[in-house]
């Protein structure tokens, strides 16, 4: 499944972003400076609530920082370049189903490059070509997604940002409501994209897999920056914000030992 | 049969219903688009995906048969009114074209008596009387029930109005034959639409549709509507009455051999009856002017109401 | 109301899916409709004709009789009953008396005629729509001059009915499970509540879905794919053109 499209990267550079939804009593995001290199691939995780999808929600301009600033390459988010930025920066919706909106399945994935004036057989052949880099090319592109099964609508959701040629993508939850083996397609196709890639998942051993190095966010606090293998083997700090590994399970969780959990790059 | 089928109308009847709906639903778009801007075409999109999926839900009427939502009041409570419009509007076609429910003649026509009946209207009675008797839960879901009772009757006078301009039967008679069916299709229509909405506000009355701010404006129109409605309604069903007698009194001309004269409702639908019933055409005279008298008052409270609220906001 | 049937027959090849664009058989189904829906009152000979052109556009399509005839029969009730009312309530001299009931002979011509009508009406809409995918037919609305906002709610609905769908049946079989000999007024009030609970999910996704459009650029419109046809109108504009002079004949043939 190799990408189609050139390989270009952009990085991200996000700088004290704080952010509070109207009427919150507390901010969703407050105080958060992460750096992303072009190319690099980075996960976001942390319990629920802790503004992981704030965070990604912000790398395209959905949401506008109520302080702080966002630059992605060498553009500013600001509502002047929001086309730019849309088409630089590819979001995938953590429910398929709410990215496929269109009657087919090819006009959802046209539906971005037509957003962004290309000709109409311009598009269908770029469509085309994302849907065969996600291994949809067999299927029948003009019927409804409705059809799809499960992880078909996935890979669709995948194509519809493909289909844009963003230097980012950006995910939310890639992995819920997966099945071991769609799990596992959906982490190969992560791992393998030349692109920048900002995965947002609460499951940590999936992020570990895909991503060399992880952001742990928690409360809208940047609680810890470092590599997967790290994150992954700090059980204090796992257990202390509510992160749980898929072979505790079977083993149990193990009992917290509090002094040794990562307090060197914690900010307060 | 709240959907008028092809083939019961006349030419000049969907002729005109078609392009006062035509009229209608532009000026409702163009509503729409102003209050919810770049949302509008998701947040309709789902709240018309949403009335499909709920007319899929069957509900028991009388005898066995069971009869599914309209869900005009529902769609504008949530949505607005204008939002609510055009989500009956596109439901209509969408039955018409998928479903043979409803004719492509009679489109214009369903949607006035349907979309514009049920959001538009029923939602200026919800109006009128959550500004009179207040937006507590269990206030709004009673209100509720009784715009989606009232707009329902409505929704059949209309239709009968219709099939009686186009000649099917005499127009006092499909009027009241009409409104009276709706009058029972309304009983479950404005229950559920009342539990409905009462569920929402005490869940989420965050989500349900806020009026403007101190819009005045828009509230003495929602109390116009409401007024303008109820009238209707009240005609249809007084049409019952004036429609009852003079039916007995053909057959008896029937009978008797005079049935030649009987058949003269086509030239004037109306006029004999009143000559029948001088009675009757005075009492309908006289309630339908206390029936605008009392909604002026209705609009004039509310209007002064909105005037208090905004000077104790202010 | 049930979406199973939609697409059933669309992919089947016939002369007339193979001669017509979805635009074009929208056309023709609007033509069929008004011609059939607003004949005059007394145009037997026009209605006939029409009939015959009818039938013949349901053998172009290839459709299984059966399957036309089930889609047909099951709009029929919609007309049938107010119909029937007809001889009851329109005066004149009676046709047939039944014991109390009499049957009034115009009220008779007038329930047959528009009985006649809407059947034909309703067949050659189903014709036409059977052979087209609802998708299709989607796309097909932007000739018509409706408001955009209509067609859009149109293309969304259609596409998130099924998704809702999924949600009120696990809603409801949550409820049906709980509810077991419940008393009539807690039913109902479950059912209020099932609708209660799409209407939020629709408003939640309906949020979600925004944010989603947004992000791939979406600025007001729904861009479509649809090349412009390259096929001939001609058939099309040949049966309009025949459904319209069959209806101007029963004009003439009424005031005559």
């Amino acid at each position: 499944m190799s990408d189609s499209t050139g390989a270009k990267a952009w990085g991200v550079d996000i700088s004290a972003l704080t952010y509070s939804y109207p009427g919150a009593a507390a901010p969703a995001l407050s105080d958060v400076t992460v750096s992303v290199a072009p190319g690099e691939h980075v996960a976001i995780v942390g319990p629920n609530g802790a503004g992981k999808s704030t965070l990604l929600l912000h790398l395209n301009g959905i949401l506008e920082p109520s302080a702080g600033s966002l630059r992605v390459g060498d553009l500013p988010v600001t509502p002047a370049d929001l086309p730019e930025i849309r088409g630089r920066v590819g979001l995938v919706f953590q429910d398929p189903d709410d990215q496929l909106f269109m009657p087919t399945l090819l006009e959802d994935v046209a539906f971005g490059p037509l957003c962004q004036g290309l000709p109409r057989q311009e598009a269908e052949a770029q469509a085309r070509r994302a849907l065969g880099s996600v291994g949809l090319g067999h299927i029948d592109a003009r019927r409804p997604a409705h059809h799809l099964s499960g992880g078909e609508k996935r890979r669709a959701a995948l194509a519809t940002v493909l289909s844009m040629d963003p230097g980012i993508l950006a995910f939310d939850e890639p992995s819920a409501e997966l099945d071991g083996r769609g799990r596992r397609v959906i982490a190969e196709i992560l791992r393998a994209r030349p692109q920048t890639v900002v995965v947002v998942t609460h499951d940590v051993e999936f992020a570990a897999a895909v991503c060399p190095r992880i952001v742990l966010l928690d409360g809208g606090r940047l609680i810890a920056d470092r590599s997967a293998d790290a994150i992954l083997n700090d059980t204090g700090l796992l257990l202390e914000h509510g992160l749980e590994l898929a072979r505790w399970l079977r083993e149990g969780a193990p009992r917290a030992t509090a002094p040794e959990s990562g307090t060197s790059d914690r900010k307060r | 049969m709240a959907h008028i089928p092809d083939g019961f109308l006349s030419a000049p009847v969907a002729a005109t219903t078609l392009v006062t709906a035509g009229a209608l639903t532009a000026y409702a778009a163009k509503r729409a688009q102003t209050r919810l801007d770049d949302r509008a075409a998701p947040t309709l999109g789902l709240a018309t995906a949403a009335i499909f999926a709920a007319q899929a839900v069957n509900f028991p009427v009388a005898a066995g048969t069971s009869g599914h939502l309209l869900g005009g009041v529902l769609v504008a409570v949530v949505f607005g009114p204008w939002a609510g419009y055009l989500v009956m509007t596109a439901v209509l076609i969408a039955q018409a074209l998928l479903f043979a429910d409803g004719g492509l003649t009679a489109l214009g026509a369903n949607v006035l008596n349907i979309a514009a009946a049920g959001a538009l209207v029923g939602y200026g009675i919800y109006r009128t009387l959550t500004a009179l008797a207040g937006d507590g839960a269990r206030r709004r879901g009673l209100a509720a029930a009784a715009a989606a009772y009232l707009s329902a009757v409505l929704t059949g006078a209309a239709a009968g109005l219709e099939l009686g301009l186009s000649g099917v039967a005499p127009t006092g008679l499909s009027l009241g034959a009409m409104a009276s069916v709706h009058a029972l299709i309304g009983l479950p229509e404005g229950v559920i639409t009342g539990l409905a909405v009462w569920a929402l506000a005490r869940k989420r009355a965050d989500l349900l549709f806020q009026p403007q701010a101190a819009s005045t404006g828009g509230l003495t129109g929602a109390a116009v509507l409401a007024g303008l409605g109820v009238v209707a309604i009240l005609a249809g069903l007084l049409s019952i009455l004036a429609s009852a007698a003079p039916d007995g009194l053909e057959r008896v001309a029937i009978d008797l051999g005079f049935a030649e004269a009987a058949s003269s409702w086509e030239a004037a639908p109306f006029s004999d009856y009143q000559a029948w019933l001088p009675g009757t055409a005075g009492t309908l005279v006289a309630i339908v002017l206390g029936i605008a008298l009392l909604f002026a008052g209705v609009a004039a409270t509310a209007r002064a109401l909105a005037r208090a609220r905004a000077a104790r906001n202010g | 109301m049930g979406f199973a049937h939609l697409d059933r027959y669309a992919d089947r090849p016939s002369w007339l899916s193979r001669r017509t664009t979805p635009e074009q058989r929208l056309w023709i189904a609007l033509g069929a409709a008004f011609a059939a829906g607003l004949m005059p009152p007394g145009a037997w000979r026009a209605l006939a004709a029409l009939a015959l052109i009818v039938a013949l556009g349901a053998w172009t399509a290839r459709l299984p009789a059966g399957a036309l005839a089930r889609r047909v029969a099951h709009a029929i009730p919609f007309f049938l009953l107010p119909a029937l009312a007809l001889p009851l309530s329109v005066p004149g001299p009676a046709a047939v008396e039944l014991g109390p009931l009499a049957f009034s002979e115009p009220g008779l011509t007038k329930a047959a005629e528009i009985v006649l009508r809407a059947t034909l009406a309703v067949s050659a809409v189903t014709v036409v729509i059977s052979v087209t995918r609802a998708a299709d037919l989607l796309s097909a609305l932007d000739a018509l001059p409706l408001p955009r906002l209509v067609k859009s709610s149109l293309a969304l609905g259609y596409r998130y009915v099924y998704v809702l769908n999924d949600e009120l049946e696990r809603t409801g079989r949550a409820l049906r499970s709980r509810l077991g000999r419940a008393p009539v007024s807690r039913r109902w009030q479950a059912r209020a509540v099932t609708l209660a609970h799409v209407l939020l999910r629709a408003h939640v996704r309906g949020s979600r879905i925004h944010a989603a459009m947004l992000s791939r650029g979406y600025r007001d419109g729904f861009p479509t794919l649809r090349p412009a046809s390259t096929l001939s109108p001609f058939w099309t504009v040949a049966i309009v053109t025949l459904l319209a002079a069959v209806w101007l004949a029963g004009l003439i043939e009424v005031s005559i």
